[in-house]
């Protein structure tokens, strides 16, 4: 249950939160402070749909900055509580949210710092690609300890992995969080268990030819379908040591191609409508491995796994089903977005994919 | 390169939760209480959450005829009812419900054992399995020695040198009912299994406010700080119930609440609170510190047991304004009955960190209250100090963990009245439900999974339970031998007059919850 927002003036926000905390007769509740940046409106709704998912986990103060504010000047905070529970349990979160055109962006950082809990952690969800400059992030990454983007925001792919992976390489107090990454952990989870011996590696690194299916379906908060296609594709190539040659687009269809030692093969990403699964899931791999073994992995109607089938000339072994999480969902868990590490995998995947354009 | 030294490339290893290896699960009693109440509830939470194996199917052995659309039935029935997650999702149900199946044979018969074997063999390739396997024992402890031979006479316990596959075995507490069956049911287990395949739930150790001593211990560098005799007073731990034995009248003639509670959970409590930091967080690190802390603790002299140890009974009184009847007057309980239903202990651990701090254990059934709780009690800023008024002596602080319910921790501190030169002790209080939103798994969960997943961290080990028998054992033979003067409190308070003068004569008191 929210409160309705008050707007108020920068100075008073502090005493209209604490007013508010005690009309609400809730108990005040916070493991973090959580700032949330949308680049512009549409971002910014998509992100408000996150917020009650979080409170409702890890009681947090949000910090919600709102970009894209059509006229010029503009800085308006606006103030509310989030309640939670019931009884003894019943809690209460803060939020402040500053509306804010370009021309008062270089104000944000002043007014926000302030307003940090301290001793606590700072997350930041930041909605818009964090490689492009801005006038924000420098001011507060310092502080921050987390740092959660959706990669769709770029506008040049391979300039986002190139900046990228220097700020995985110089900040290291931050853990950076992509959340289509996140999204991809259930696809990388099945395939690693699928390929769990020298034998299956084997085969995979000398493939005759790998199909990933993406859904495309097209919605307003997502710029680029294939994304996760392209992470899984990646991650492939960055984990086996797979080289990336070239890309070839033929209408939707991209043919990414790979060497390793002397042989070259095509991942071949493909769209498919779905209107069962989140867009931008992927939705089926197929792999033609060496040897002419047959690797079928397509999730299962309804649920949360996949069936596997592996076949070979001489033999078809009986399918069997592995957990396989996110194909319907817009976000990750917020556990995972708070506690989840990226790992080495996924400055490997962007090595391996720096040269992909949109 | 040989399988042993291989590395996925593709394995990434930083998941923020276990993932527990390819088995089969097979509950001994399967159509008791435990199965139907907690451990096929915590499967499909589990299942829920992901943390089930990719890899898994449970068998039901039992008595009972039974098919396994009957088990599966019911056991969707036992889950709408007692999953901590509600509504049941009926998709996932029906994927989940295709793992289980029902075997029905007797414990103590080879027929049933081989069929059973044949069984899991079918299984394996179906699910994946790998020949892994856990055994639980979810059965009367005296069928625990013939279930664990049978197995092993039936290839079902695999030697722990098997690189191949794997078995494991949990059996639920009471481990004995005194030193000697406990001796003598470890003896047994161990000519068939190895200690490593040994589980035994304490599912206290299963709870994540449990789980959280360490964690706050040694995650907070400022109380591991004070975390000794030089600034502790006394350590007090209570298992409070407001329940009276209820149906169980043929268990708790024989059991009784110093093996039912303190034996089990109340010591492991106790080494967790007084256990020196491990060198490592792995099992093998934690219990060795665990044991270290049992066996410092001193012995009760034989002639001095009722001046440490009190026991109780209640009689009639009332619960939440309610009449309620004595024990005496439970079904399936003696009208002479000389089992306690409430224990109170002095306890002293004689090491450097703890010795002369006291620790006072009290567990009882119709106390005011349901509390589980540890306070530590620190000692009180010297007497003629700065803040000493009208000769009142100064309030300790006090750090209470509550185990449950309304798991959190708390903190007792001193501060001045505005406007005036008294002191006011007031609370820090961090409460989890609050913190942490929704209700974390439950106990049998995490320790089901931990078993699937070869970790034993949680478990109790063979020299903890030893430990805690021999300590308490002389109790028991003590008790046997005399005539209590039953029952010696009331319902709906907080237990005999004996126990109040077993703290006050140190000039302390015991907390009201």
């Amino acid at each position: 249950m929210s409160t309705q927002l008050q707007e108020v003036p920068v100075a008073k926000i502090e005493s209209e939160l604490t007013r508010l905390l005690g009309a609400n007769q809730s108990k005040l509740a916070c493991l973090f402070n959580l700032l949330v940046y949308a680049a512009d409106k549409q971002r910014g709704k998509e992100l408000e749909k996150l917020f009650p998912l979080i409170v409702e986990k890890f009681p947090c103060r949000i910090i919600f900055i709102q970009d894209g504010e059509p006229n010029n000047d503009v800085l308006k905070v606006s103030v509310g509580t989030e309640i939670e529970g019931e009884g003894n349990t019943k809690i209460a979160c803060e939020q402040i949210v500053i509306n804010v055109s370009a021309t008062q962006l270089n104000r944000i950082p002043f007014i926000v710092l302030p307003h940090i809990i301290p001793d606590l952690p700072i997350f930041m969800i930041w909605g818009q690609d964090p490689t492009t400059e801005n006038e924000i992030i420098p001011h507060l990454d310092r502080y921050c300890q987390r740092l959660i983007f959706d990669a769709d925001d770029s506008e040049d792919f391979a300039e986002f992995c190139r900046k990228m992976i220097i700020l995985l390489d110089t900040h290291h107090h931050l853990a950076f969080v992509d959340t289509n990454w996140l999204l991809l952990s259930g696809w990388r989870s099945v395939l690693s268990q699928v390929f769990d011996n020298p034998d299956e590696i084997r085969r995979l690194n000398f493939n005759k030819g790998i199909q990933i299916l993406y859904n495309d379906r097209k919605v307003d908060w997502l710029q680029h379908n294939d994304i996760r296609a392209i992470y899984l594709a990646g991650w492939l190539a960055g984990q086996l040591n797979w080289t990336y040659l070239k890309q070839e687009k033929s209408g939707n269809v991209r043919n990414l191609w790979f060497g390793y030692q002397d042989q070259e093969f095509c991942v071949t990403l493909s769209p498919q409508t779905s209107q069962e699964y989140s867009p931008g899931s992927v939705l089926d791999v197929e792999i033609a491995g060496a040897d002419n073994w047959s690797y079928s992995i397509t999730p299962m109607i309804g649920l949360p796994k996949a069936i596997v089938h592996i076949s070979s000339e001489t033999s078809c072994e009986l399918p069997f089903t592995l957990q396989l999480s996110y194909l319907k969902r817009r976000f990750p868990s917020v556990q995972e977005l708070f506690y989840a590490q990226s790992g080495s995998h996924y400055r490997n995947m962007l090595q391996a994919i720096g040269h992909i354009t949109w | 390169m040989t399988s042993m030294q291989f590395v996925n490339p593709l394995q990434e290893n930083i998941g923020i939760s276990k993932t527990a290896g390819p088995c089969i699960l097979v509950i001994f009693g399967a159509t008791g209480d435990l199965t139907h109440r907690k451990l096929v509830p915590a499967l499909y939470n589990l299942a829920r959450d992901g943390q089930l194996p990719p890899h898994f199917a449970c068998v039901g052995f039992a008595r009972r005829e039974k098919s396994h659309e009957d088990f599966r039935k019911e056991l969707h029935d036992a889950v709408k009812q007692f999953s901590r997650t509600k509504p049941i999702d009926e998709n996932l149900w029906k994927s989940f419900s295709e793992q289980l199946f029902y075997h029905r044979a007797e414990f103590d018969q080879d027929e049933g054992y081989d069929s059973l074997r044949k069984f899991l063999a079918e299984l394996d390739p179906k699910f994946d399995t790998h020949g892994n396997r856990v055994f639980y024992l979810s059965t009367p402890p005296s069928y625990f020695p013939v279930i664990i031979e049978k197995l092993h006479a039936h290839k079902m316990i695999y030697d722990v040198e098997d690189q191949q596959k794997w078995s494991r075995v949990i059996i639920e507490k009471p481990f004995g009912r005194d030193l000697t069956s406990a001796i003598s049911l470890q003896q047994h287990i161990l000519k068939h299994l190895d200690e490593s395949q040994v589980y035994r739930i304490d599912h206290y150790l299963g709870k994540e406010t449990v789980q959280n001593l360490l964690a706050f211990r040694f995650s907070n560098p400022i109380f591991e700080s004070v975390w000794n005799n030089h600034y502790i007073d006394h350590v007090q731990i209570t298992v409070s119930e407001d329940i009276g034995i209820g149906t169980r009248g043929l268990f708790w003639e024989e059991a009784g609440m110093l093996r039912d509670i303190v034996q089990n959970h109340m010591m492991q409590l106790l080494s967790l609170v007084a256990m020196e930091p491990p060198t490592n967080l792995t099992a093998q690190a934690i219990h060795g510190e665990k044991v270290k802390v049992m066996e410092s603790i001193r012995p009760i002299p034989l002639k001095q047991i009722d001046a440490h140890v009190i026991r109780g009974q209640y009689g009639p009184g009332f619960i939440n304004g309610e009449p309620v009847i004595g024990y005496r007057q439970e079904n399936n309980v003696s009208p002479t009955s000389k089992i306690e239903t409430y224990a109170a202990l002095e306890l002293y651990i004689d090491n450097w960190r703890w010795g002369s701090v006291p620790f006072y254990l009290r567990a009882g059934k119709r106390l005011p209250k349901r509390a589980t709780e540890i306070a530590i009690t620190f000692k009180s800023a010297p007497v003629g100090c700065l803040y000493q008024l009208s000769g009142k002596e100064i309030e300790a602080n006090i750090l209470v963990i509550r185990i449950q319910p309304n798991e959190g921790i708390s903190f007792k501190m001193n501060c001045k009245v505005p406007g005036l030169h008294h002191l006011q002790p007031v609370k820090m209080d961090f409460q989890y439900g609050s913190y942490f939103g929704v209700a974390p798994p439950e106990a049998y969960e995490r320790l089901i999974c931990d078993c699937m997943a070869g970790d034993t961290t949680l478990f109790a080990r063979a020299d903890e339970v030893l430990a805690s028998w021999r300590l308490l054992t002389p109790v028991l033979e003590h008790w046997e031998s005399t005539e209590p003067r039953f029952p010696n409190y009331a319902s709906g308070t907080w237990g005999p007059i004996a126990a109040e003068h077993l703290i006050a004569r140190s000039g302390r008191k015991w907390r009201i919850l």
